[in-house]
């Protein structure tokens, strides 16, 4: 067991099977000899030679499209997005390519696409966005966001070894915030799997990706007024895992779902519709969501903290629902 | 810059994913003068070496984080001061400190303020919460199904106050109300204990005052007032009086008295022998043995006959059922209504025992009284009050004699009952009880 | 050598800009560096005949209602995919769509095949989820994936395969085949500057028609030529004329070898004629009557044709066999396509994950 931070994780994940499967190869900007813009992939370029690490020139969609098709040729390549809003550069080979590439012809396309999502860090409108809405809503694409040390590890082992096309996003706020005692096995965390955080019988909160540990400090406050909240980490957006959250709900009957990403059409929308469907008769109140004003997200720090959702906001919705 | 204007130096995020840094080196020592941007202090982080220059001018007053330790983004580092300024330290920001690092501002949340939906969107910030929704509110899918599983009439939800806001009743109230009240209620309509009355108008409710004594209701007055509101609101009450000469009754009393206790090992009462006149005259009026189900009137075979006893030492007043009073005789049924009253003033009757009444019949008048309007115990139609039995100068054949006479009081409900059958009914009961002793079913069972 | 157009022939003013005139001709022949045989010229006829009658037949089809959704030809078209696909080996790897079938009669796709996936069929690899204009087949016929009706779209994917191979130090070459109007989309620089980066073996064969549906060549691009931009990219680049087949499989020849010897991409662009609409729902109101004349004396199966009979290399009785046994072949197709099973309505959430 060692202690590893959130970006650690991610980078022991890429080297270990890097080292297992000679097939793995990375491409993406500035990640070989300057070790990447987070330095997720600092000293693989020493180790694994630049056949393999793979530094490429701005053109998104152009490298996207090259990682399919070696990809399709037996490769096992990990795109990295330097910020995770430049996939939108790269939509159409995403989405009309490795998606349904399988359906159509059969062909399976094992990459991964990862970036660091995320606001809060007066980033502005086109460096801090949560994009995984637009891609939980393409069938034949997976998509995860780990909360934690372990499950980014774990998910991004998985992702590497899934024979699909996986969008991985790892929040950079946790970056370096969260720090985990790691065991040394090489362990991986299944996709399409929820877990509880906190267990708890008052209140559910369904969440993901950095709003998890909002989550948990709001049901630490809450504990402390004799409310105990449960929280579930979706972790896999796509295919999602619905039992989990839906037992949740039906023992505490009240659902809260926080998410960053912004309100109207964002996947905790989903999470909604799903509980009012299928947990219809559990509910004691109505299904509230926690997310991002509907604006892009802006710089200013007095804007930004207003239009992202917070432990203050979660708070007070979550009071909201106990007290419907 | 003012007199006691301080600055706080912080430690710089140099990347967005970084959450603290390491002091390398001190470029000035305290006591120092800066001028703005000259470099104060290098720094190390995960990313980037640099040095961090001075936001203001002034004098270097304090360094609070020393060579080579490592602190959290946004930490303090270092205090400069106004040049010329001897006042020691403070650590307080200035005001508009633009190093301070950003706090939570959505709240600055204090547990004081009331909680307030926070989707964010304009209509759910101007939907308040008022206090004065009313309570008839739908209830949610949870309430439902808890009543449900617990074998709790939708209609009994009415009745139970919620925790939720604005009085909403919530799954905890039911799940709450259903561990208090035990066994689901028979169909016999006793009621079970209330928690309270459901939301009156405030201007209906009185405050105690501070001389005033508040006593909580006994589970057992509660369930009293639970079923007599009900009642009310379900049948349409209206009463029919009638007297009734009992001087046949007291000579039957006399002169059988010892053979019904012999036989039915039991006495033989006025009550008794109300009870076998009520019973012969329903089988000539059944729809006085009914209940009312929607738009039908349900007639029933056999009448299972209440009588209302009132235990001693309480106000509890239970209804103990004579099952199939219709099939026995005088002594049989003596031996019946003693039974039951026995094990009702015991405390051991059981929940057999109280249900499924098909009429009742009461007799306060044992305390004195005229009459009055007993209410239904429902799902019955009609019940029978008993006032008491006096000496009185009545009209015989035209001229004054004094009978023993007794005020009887149908109750009936006038969804189903006119009052030309009460009335009937009545007369029926009275001639059978001022008929000659020798009615029928004298040797009984 | 190549005979000058008679002067009766001379290009009209539309014409030129579409075919610099020291590309034109309407007689071909092969040079002295074109060693295929007699038989193998015949399987180029044979390819291109078969191409030809059975847009035909799928025309036909589609007029009469039988096929639903669109149908694209490539009428004018078909020496380039078989003067191309004709000089890959086996293990080579191409992507184009149904404009080039004859690529795909060249590589042994099966009439029935094809009409059966227009018909909505239930057969492999598709299962019917895909319209009969794409289709990709990697292990039996080396036809790549791609996904859009954009022809640049596998540009960046067909650098992936050309990385593949050089990071296997293989010496197999990928052909995108693309169009005039599909070099506008970003995706063909991106791809190509990834390519030229690595020097990857990626041969980008443009198939200059002149239109993109209805907008000409001048609405698309400033240059002249697609082949203009490849200083862009620092990549040898060569015009020729694609309805000359002999002249296709000159530049192709060069082409293929510059990419096997590892030198990096290189850029093919052949002038030609669209004969037919950009699908069968536009009747191509938007092309000059005599820009249509001009082209129709210089169809290349015509050209050829021409060739192997006035140079005696196959007699014209053996060219008429041919045709009939094409016409035959597709009428059969049609009733064995037929036959194919419809897919199973339960099966449409099948095979989303591998």
């Amino acid at each position: 067991m060692a202690v590893a931070t959130y970006l650690d994780a991610i980078s022991q994940a890429l080297r270990e099977e890097m080292r297992r499967d000679p097939n793995v190869i990375l491409l993406g900007e500035d990640i070989g000899a300057f070790g990447g813009a987070f330095k997720v992939t600092r000293g693989f370029l020493e180790e694994f030679g630049p056949e393999r690490v793979i530094d490429t020139p701005i053109s998104e969609s152009g490298f996207v499209g090259a990682a399919c098709g070696a990809a399709i040729e037996g490769f096992r390549p990990v795109v990295e997005f330097q910020f995770a809003d430049f996939i939108a550069c790269a939509f159409d080979q995403i989405v009309n390519f490795a998606a349904k590439a399988y359906y159509r012809w059969g062909t399976p396309v094992p990459v991964v696409f990862r970036g660091p999502s995320g606001g809060g860090f007066r980033g502005g409108p086109f460096h801090s966005q949560n994009p995984e809405a637009w891609f939980t809503h393409v069938p034949g694409l997976k998509v995860v966001a780990p909360s934690t040390p372990y499950e980014a590890k774990g998910l991004l082992k998985a992702a590497v070894r899934d024979n699909n096309p996986v969008v991985y996003f790892e929040h950079k706020h946790l970056y370096r915030r969260i720090r985990e005692d790691l065991p040394d096995d090489d362990f991986v965390v299944e996709i399409g799997k929820a877990n509880v955080k906190r267990a708890g019988a008052d209140l559910t909160i369904v969440t993901y990706g950095a709003m998890v540990h909002e989550s948990l400090e709001v049901a630490e406050r809450l504990a402390r007024d004799g409310a105990e909240v449960e929280v579930v980490d979706l972790r896999t957006l796509c295919p999602l895992d619905t039992e989990t959250f839906l037992a949740s709900v039906r023992k505490t009957s009240r659902a809260l779902v926080v998410y960053e990403a912004h309100l109207t059409g964002g996947f905790g929308g989903e999470i909604a519709a799903i509980i009012a469907d299928q947990a219809f008769d559990a509910l004691d109140a109505p299904v509230r969501r926690v997310a991002a004003l509907d604006v892009p997200i802006p710089f200013s720090p007095t804007l930004e903290d207003a239009m992202l959702p917070s432990a203050a906001s979660i708070h007070r919705a979550a009071i909201d629902v106990l007290e419907y | 810059m003012g007199h006691d204007m301080v600055t706080r130096i912080v430690m710089p995020q140099m990347g967005e994913s970084l959450a603290e840094g390491t002091v390398v080196r001190w470029l000035k020592s305290v006591g120092d003068e800066v001028t703005v941007d000259e470099p104060l202090f290098e720094i190390s982080t995960d990313k980037v070496d640099t040095d961090v220059p001075s936001p203001v001018a002034g004098v270097l007053r304090e360094i609070l984080v020393n060579d080579g330790e490592t602190v959290v983004v946004g930490a303090a580092v270092a205090v400069v001061g106004a040049s010329g300024d001897d006042a020691t330290s403070s650590s307080a920001p200035a005001p508009g400190d633009a190093s301070t690092v950003p706090e939570d501002s959505a709240g600055h949340f204090k547990a004081t303020q009331p909680a307030r939906l926070v989707s964010f969107q304009e209509a759910s910030l101007a939907r308040e919460v008022s206090d004065d929704v009313p309570a008839d509110r739908s209830y949610s899918p949870a309430v439902l199904d808890t009543a449900r599983r617990g074998g709790l009439p939708v209609g009994t939800l009415t009745g139970l106050t919620g925790s939720g806001r604005g009085g909403r009743l919530t799954k905890r109230d039911v799940e709450r109300y259903l561990q208090q009240s035990g066994s689901p209620p028979g169909s016999d309509g006793v009621g079970h204990p209330d928690a309270r009355e459901a939301a009156t108008p405030p201007a209906y409710v009185y405050r105690p005052g501070a001389d005033d004594r508040v006593v909580p209701m006994s589970p057992a007055r509660q369930r009293i007032a639970h079923h007599m509101r009900w009642s009310t609101r379900i049948s349409a009450h209206a009463t029919a009086f009638a007297e009734c000469d009992m001087s046949a009754c007291a000579a039957l009393i006399a002169s059988r008295r010892a053979e019904v206790e012999r036989e039915g090992d039991a006495p033989l009462t006025y009550t008794v022998l109300v009870a076998r006149a009520v019973v012969a005259a329903l089988a000539e009026f059944p729809t006085l043995n009914a209940s009312v189900v929607d738009d039908s009137l349900v007639l029933k075979p056999h009448v299972h006959l209440g009588v209302a006893v009132v235990l001693p030492d309480t106000d509890d007043l239970l209804v103990p059922v004579v099952r199939g009073a219709d099939g026995l005789a005088l002594a049989g049924l003596a031996r019946a209504i003693h039974d039951l009253a026995t094990r009702a003033r015991a405390r051991r009757l059981t929940p057999e025992d109280v249900q499924g009444g098909t009429f009742t019949l009461t007799n306060p008048g044992m305390f004195g009284g005229l009459g009055g309007t007993p209410i239904i115990n429902q799902p019955q139609v009609a019940i029978l009050g008993l006032g008491a039995i006096a000496k009185r100068p009545v009209v015989v054949d035209d001229a004054i004699a004094i009978r023993p006479i007794m005020v009887m009081s149908l109750t009936f409900d006038h969804r189903a009952v006119d009052g030309v059958m009460a009335f009937k009914y009545l007369d029926r009961v009275r001639r059978h009880l001022e008929a000659a002793p020798e009615a029928p079913g004298t040797s009984g069972r | 050598m190549v005979p000058p157009s008679p002067d009766a022939d001379r290009l009209s003013t539309t014409a030129a800009a579409f075919l610099d005139p020291a590309l034109d001709r309407t007689a071909i022949a092969p040079d002295v560096d074109e060693d295929a045989t007699p038989a193998e010229m015949r399987s180029w006829y044979r390819t291109m005949r078969l191409t030809r009658t059975f847009e035909q037949k799928l025309a036909s089809l589609y007029r009469q209602g039988q096929i639903v959704g669109a149908v694209y030809l490539g009428t004018g078209q078909e020496a380039i995919a078989t003067g191309v696909v004709g000089l890959l080996r086996r293990d080579d790897y191409f992507s184009t769509v149904a404009r080039n079938l004859s690529g795909w009669f060249h590589r042994g796709v099966e009439p029935k095949h094809v009409f059966a996936r227009w018909f909505g069929k239930d057969i492999p690899p598709s299962h019917g989820r895909e319209l009969g204009l794409f289709l990709a087949d990697l292990p039996n016929f080396g036809i790549a994936p791609y996904h859009n009706g954009s022809m640049a779209s596998w540009i960046p994917s067909g650098a992936g395969f050309a990385l593949a191979f050089k990071l296997r130090r293989q010496p197999r070459v990928y052909v995108a085949f693309t169009g005039d109007g599909a070099t506008s989309p970003g995706d063909f620089y991106e791809g190509l500057n990834f390519a030229a980066i690595h020097r990857l073996p990626l041969v980008v064969v443009v198939e200059s028609n002149g239109f993109a549906y209805s907008t000409p060549a001048t609405s698309q691009m400033p240059v002249r030529n697609v082949a203009d931009r490849a200083p862009a990219f620092d990549i040898p680049a060569e015009i020729a004329f694609g309805n000359d087949i002999f002249e296709v499989r000159r530049a192709a020849r060069r082409a293929l070898q510059h990419a096997r010897e590892g030198k990096g991409p290189y850029m093919v662009e052949f002038k030609t004629f669209r004969r037919r609409g950009h699908g069968e729902h536009d009747d191509q109101g938007y092309v000059p009557a005599d820009l249509r004349a001009f082209w129709e004396r210089r169809d290349p199966i015509t050209l050829f044709h021409d060739y192997l009979t006035g140079a005696g290399v196959v007699p014209a009785e053996a060219l008429d066999d041919i045709d009939r046994a094409c016409h035959n072949l597709v009428e059969q197709a049609v009733d064995e396509a037929r036959a194919f099973p419809d897919p199973s309505p339960d099966s449409v959430t099948q095979r989303l994950f591998a």
